[in-house]
C-alpha cells in the first residue's frame, strides 16, 4: 500500500528509488534469500493483463533465467540485482529487428513490484511477479 | 553542404542562356535543360548533373549523368525554376545555377584538391569498408573475460551479420552522420560517445541491445576505432564513376511525408500486370506514424491519409517504444513516432486497390482462430496471437477496409490464380492467405482466410501426416523420429508466389545463415500443405567450400521461369535458387535444408570489401530485392535487382554475364531502398512510358543528407537509349 502511495505522487523513477529504500528496510531478509525460483509475471498495460511464466536464477549480483511468453517463445533473462532492486532485459525476436524489453523491479519477499515501462507491443504500463 | 560551399568559391559557371532546342522531328524540346560539364581536366564524363526545385507542390529533384564528352541533358522537367549543379567522384560539388526548362547551362567544375575532399560524396558502403571486425581467427568468441566477443558467435560471418541485419536493418552505416561524431567534445572518448549514441531516442533500447549482441565493449570498440580512423583522415578507395548504360539513367525524386516519417515501402502497380494504375498515384506506408503516403507524379502533389484500426489506437501498443534510454540528439525527449497500426508493406491488386500489412487490434486472436474452434485451419493448427492483419485502401471511395487475420502479417503478394489469393509472410509459425475473390463476394473474413504450418515431408511419403516432429522452443529437436514428418519454424520474412505453379509460394528467412522455403498448399489445405526448405550454402555446412558460402537472405522474388532470387544482405551476394536442379525434395535427408546446394548460384555484389573479412564480405547491405519480370526499367525482362541500401543504389544483374548495372541516387545521399516495383504507364512511349519506383526507407529520416528537416523521398528510375535522349 505504501508503495502505491509513493508511486501515485512521485515520478516513476523517483518512486522506484524510494521503493528500493523502503523495501530494503522491510525485506532485506527475503532479498538475502535470493530470487532464484519459478515466478509468474503479470504485465498490466493498455492491452490488459498479460501473464508469463518465468524461471529466475540468481548468481551473486547477476540475474539469469528464462521467461516463457507462450507462442513457442522462451526468452533468456539477462540482468542484475542490487540489493532488492532487479533490472533485466528480454529480447523478443522479430522480423523488424529484435525488440528488447527492459524491466526494473523491487523484490519484496515472494513478490516483485515492477516499475512503469514500455514493453514494445505488449504495451506501456507496469508489472508484478509472484513466486510460484 | 560544406563541400558545395567550397565549390562556390572556386567554380566558374557559364550560363549560355535560355535557348529553344529542337529535336530531329521538329518538336520544341520544352522541358529540357542541357549543357556541358568541364573542369581543369577537360570534359567531365560520368558525373551527375542535378536539377532541384521547390516551386512545385512538393520538392522535386532530377538527376542525369554526363556522356563521354561531358554533355548532359535533363529531360522532361516540369515548368519551374531549378537550381542546377554538379556532383561527381573526384570533384567538389559545384555551386548552383538558376535555370528554367529550355536553358543550356554549362558548368565549370572544380577537381577536388585532396582525397579527403573528394571522398565526402562517396556512398556509405565505401566509408563502411574501412571498419575492421574481429579477425576470423578470433572466433568463436570467448566472452567478456576473454576476447570480448560474445560466446555464441562462432564465425566472423555471424558478427558481420549483426552489423548488417542488426544495425543496417534500420539505417545506413558509413554515411556522414554515422561515421562522424558531431558532438564528440561532450564525451571523454570516442567509445563513450558511441556508447551514448546507441541509446538515443525511441530506438535506443533496440540499438543498445544490438551492440550487446557483439559483446558490448568489443562492439563499441570496433565502431569507435572506425570513427577515430575516419577523423584522422582515413579515406576509402574511390568508387568508379557511372559508365556504359549507367550514364543513361534518369532519376526523379519527389519528397513525401514529413521530416519524422519512416516510409517503409511503396507500390505503384500490380506486380502481375504493370499496366495497372498507369500514370496513377504512388502509395507508401509510413510505418512509424500510421499513414498512407500518396504522391501524384503528374501534379507533384504529396498527401497523407491516416490508416485506421478497428479499435481505439490508444489501446494498441506499437512496435516502436514509447520511451528512450537517452534523449535523441535531434528530438530531445519528444516521442516523434507513434505506430499502433505499424503498416509495413503495400501491394496493389488488379483493381488498383492498395493492400497492406497493418495492425487493426491487439495481439490476442478471436476465438475462431484458437484451439477448440471448428474453423478447419484452427483445428489443424490453432493460433493464439497475431500481429498485424490486412487492410486495403480503395482509391475510388477513398476508404480503408480492414480484414482481421488470425496469422500475423509482414509482406504480402498476390498469386497468379483465379481467386487472386493474397499470401502473407510474418505468421511466425505459419504462412497465411486470403482468398480476395471470396472476400469480395461475401465480406466473410473468417471463411476467406487460411493458413498452414510449415512441415517438411521427411517421411518421404508425399504427404504430411500427424503426429510430426515438433521443434523445441529453442529451434532444435528432441527425439527426432525419421519416420515422421517435421515441422520447421522458418521465420517467414519475404514472400512471393510462383508464376509456374499457382498453388506454390516461396518464403525467405532472415535467420543466420538464411533459408528459403516453398509451401505448396495442394488441393485441400490445410491437410495438403507440404513445405520444402533450402538453406543458403554457408560456413555451417562443412561440405560447402568457403569461397562458395554466403549468408543473410531477406528479400525474395522470382522470375517468370520459377527461378527464385534472394539478395544475401550479410555477405553481399545476389543468390539465385533453381529448384529444378534438386535431385531430392523430400525424405529424411531434407530436414536441415542442405540437400540441394547445386540449386544455388551466388553472385558477389559490386562495391568494396570490409577490411579483414575472409571470405571477402562486401560493405553494402541489401534490404530487399525484386525481379523486373516485365522489363519496366528497360534493361530486359526478368532482370533481378537488389537494393543497394548502404550504397544509395539499385543493383541490376545480368545473370548471363554476371555484369552489374549500378543505378546510383547521387543526391540527397541516404537513399536506403526498401520496397520497389516497376510500372508501364504507356507501352508505346519507349523509355518515357516506363520506370521503376523505390523509397527512401531510412528509418531515421534526419540521417539523409541535409539533416533534420529533410523529408523522405520517392524515386523513379528510368533508362533511356543514350545519355542525351529526350
Amino acid at each position: 500500500m505504501w508503495k502505491r502511495l509513493v508511486r501515485a505522487v512521485l515520478p516513476p523513477s523517483v518512486a522506484l528509488a524510494m521503493s528500493v529504500l523502503l523495501t530494503g528496510l522491510v525485506t532485506s531478509v527475503s532479498a538475502q534469500g535470493g530470487v532464484t525460483g519459478d515466478w509468474e509475471i503479470q504485465l498490466s498495460t493498455q492491452t490488459g493483463i498479460t501473464t508469463w511464466q518465468a524461471r529466475f536464477e540468481q548468481d551473486g549480483d547477476r540475474l539469469g533465467g528464462e521467461i516463457d511468453l507462450g507462442d513457442n517463445e522462451v526468452l533468456s533473462v539477462d540482468g542484475s540485482i542490487d540489493g532488492a532492486m532487479l533490472t533485466f532485459v528480454i529480447v523478443v525476436p522479430d522480423l523488424d529487428g529484435d525488440q528488447p524489453i527492459n524491466f526494473e523491479g523491487v523484490l519484496e519477499g515472494d513478490s516483485i513490484t515492477g516499475a512503469e515501462g514500455s514493453f514494445s507491443w505488449y504495451g506501456t504500463g507496469d508489472w508484478t511477479a509472484s513466486r510460484k | 553542404m560544406r563541400n558545395r560551399l567550397a565549390g562556390m568559391l572556386t567554380c566558374v559557371v557559364l550560363v549560355v542562356g535560355s535557348l529553344v532546342w529542337f529535336t530531329e522531328d521538329g518538336r520544341a524540346a520544352e522541358g529540357d535543360i542541357r549543357g556541358t560539364i568541364t573542369s581543369s581536366s577537360g570534359p567531365e564524363a560520368g558525373v551527375w548533373v542535378i536539377a532541384e526545385t521547390t516551386d512545385l507542390p512538393t520538392k522535386f529533384i532530377k538527376s542525369v549523368v554526363t556522356d563521354d564528352d561531358g554533355r548532359y541533358l535533363i529531360p522532361e522537367l516540369p515548368e519551374a525554376s531549378y537550381t542546377v549543379w554538379v556532383r561527381g567522384y573526384g570533384l567538389l560539388d559545384s555551386s548552383g545555377v538558376t535555370a528554367e526548362p529550355g536553358a543550356t547551362v554549362d558548368i565549370q567544375a572544380t577537381v577536388a584538391p585532396t582525397a579527403v575532399e573528394a571522398a565526402r560524396v562517396y556512398p556509405a558502403n565505401y566509408w563502411y569498408s574501412l571498419i575492421e571486425p574481429p579477425a576470423p581467427s578470433e572466433f568463436p568468441g570467448t566472452g567478456p573475460d576473454g576476447n570480448g566477443i560474445a560466446t555464441n558467435l562462432e564465425h566472423q560471418g555471424q558478427w558481420v551479420d549483426i552489423q548488417k541485419q542488426g544495425c543496417m536493418l534500420c539505417h545506413q552505416l558509413g554515411n556522414r552522420i554515422i561515421r562522424q561524431i558531431d558532438n564528440l567534445d561532450q564525451f571523454d572518448s570516442t567509445l563513450a560517445a558511441w556508447d551514448h549514441r546507441v541509446k538515443m531516442g525511441q530506438r535506443g533500447s533496440q540499438m543498445t541491445n544490438v551492440m550487446s549482441r557483439f559483446g558490448r565493449e568489443r562492439g563499441l570498440q570496433m565502431f569507435a576505432d572506425w570513427s577515430d580512423r575516419v577523423a584522422a583522415g582515413a579515406v576509402p578507395p574511390a568508387p568508379p564513376r557511372p559508365r556504359g548504360v549507367e550514364r543513361n539513367v534518369v532519376i526523379s525524386m519527389w519528397e513525401w511525408g514529413t521530416e519524422v516519417d519512416y516510409i517503409h515501402d511503396e507500390i505503384a502497380t500490380d506486380k502481375r500486370n504493370p499496366r495497372v494504375n498507369a500514370n496513377g498515384p504512388i502509395y507508401g506506408v509510413n510505418i512509424s506514424n500510421d499513414e498512407l503516403a500518396i504522391l501524384d507524379p503528374v501534379t507533384h502533389l504529396a498527401t497523407n491519409l491516416k490508416i485506421p484500426l478497428r479499435v481505439d489506437p490508444e489501446t494498441v501498443p506499437g512496435m516502436i517504444a514509447r520511451s528512450m534510454p537517452e534523449p535523441s540528439r535531434f528530438w530531445g525527449e519528444d516521442l516523434v513516432w507513434n505506430d499502433p497500426a505499424n503498416p509495413h508493406n503495400p501491394m496493389m491488386d488488379a483493381k488498383g486497390r492498395v493492400w497492406m500489412t497493418s495492425a487493426i487490434r491487439n495481439r490476442a486472436n478471436p476465438d475462431y482462430c484458437k484451439e477448440g474452434s471448428d474453423n478447419p485451419y484452427a483445428t489443424y493448427f490453432p493460433l493464439e496471437n497475431g500481429f498485424r492483419s490486412a487492410v486495403f485502401y480503395e482509391p475510388e471511395t477513398q476508404k480503408f477496409v480492414m480484414v482481421d487475420t488470425c496469422y500475423g502479417t509482414h509482406h504480402l503478394q498476390f498469386a497468379e490464380d483465379d481467386n487472386d489469393t493474397l499470401y502473407f509472410s510474418g505468421g511466425g509459425q505459419v504462412v497465411g492467405w486470403l482468398d480476395t475473390k471470396l472476400y469480395d463476394e461475401t465480406g466473410d473474413e473468417q471463411r476467406s482466410q487460411g493458413w498452414c504450418p510449415t512441415v517438411l515431408d521427411t517421411s518421404g511419403d508425399g504427404k504430411i501426416s500427424m503426429p510430426w516432429n515438433e521443434p523445441d522452443r529453442r529451434g532444435g529437436y528432441e527425439n527426432f523420429d525419421t519416420n515422421l514428418d517435421t515441422r520447421v519454424v522458418v521465420g517467414s520474412y519475404g514472400i512471393i508466389g510462383d508464376p509456374t505453379d499457382d498453388k506454390a509460394v516461396w518464403i525467405s528467412s532472415t535467420r543466420f545463415p538464411g533459408r528459403l522455403a516453398r509451401l505448396h498448399v495442394g488441393d485441400n489445405p490445410p491437410e495438403t500443405c507440404v513445405t520444402e526448405m533450402y538453406e543458403v550454402p554457408s560456413v555451417l555446412d562443412p561440405n560447402v567450400p568457403k569461397d562458395q558460402t554466403g549468408f543473410g537472405s531477406r528479400g525474395i522474388d522470382i522470375d517468370r521461369s520459377g527461378v527464385v532470387w534472394t539478395a544475401l544482405s550479410g555477405s553481399s551476394h545476389f543468390a539465385s535458387f533453381d529448384r529444378s536442379k534438386c535431385a531430392v525434395t523430400s525424405g529424411p535427408t531434407v530436414a536441415d535444408g542442405r540437400h540441394c546446394v547445386d540449386g544455388w548460384t551466388l553472385y558477389p555484389t559490386p562495391g568494396p570489401v570490409v577490411q579483414g573479412t575472409d571470405p571477402p564480405l562486401r560493405a553494402d547491405y541489401h534490404y530487399y530485392n525484386w525481379v523486373d519480370q516485365w522489363n519496366t526499367l528497360g534493361l530486359g525482362a526478368n532482370v533481378p535487382i537488389a537494393n543497394g541500401s548502404n550504397s544509395d543504389s539499385l543493383l541490376a544483374l545480368n545473370p548471363d554475364t554476371g555484369e552489374w548495372t549500378v543505378l546510383r541516387v547521387p543526391y540527397p545521399q541516404g537513399f536506403f531502398a526498401r520496397g520497389l516495383d516497376g510500372r508501364i504507364d504507356d507501352p508505346n512511349a519507349g523509355w518515357k512510358g516506363r520506370g521503376v519506383w523505390a523509397t527512401y526507407g531510412e528509418a531515421a529520416t534526419w540521417h539523409i543528407e541535409g539533416g533534420k528537416g529533410v523529408r523522405p523521398g520517392i524515386v523513379k528510375f528510368q533508362v533511356r537509349p543514350n545519355p542525351l535522349a529526350n
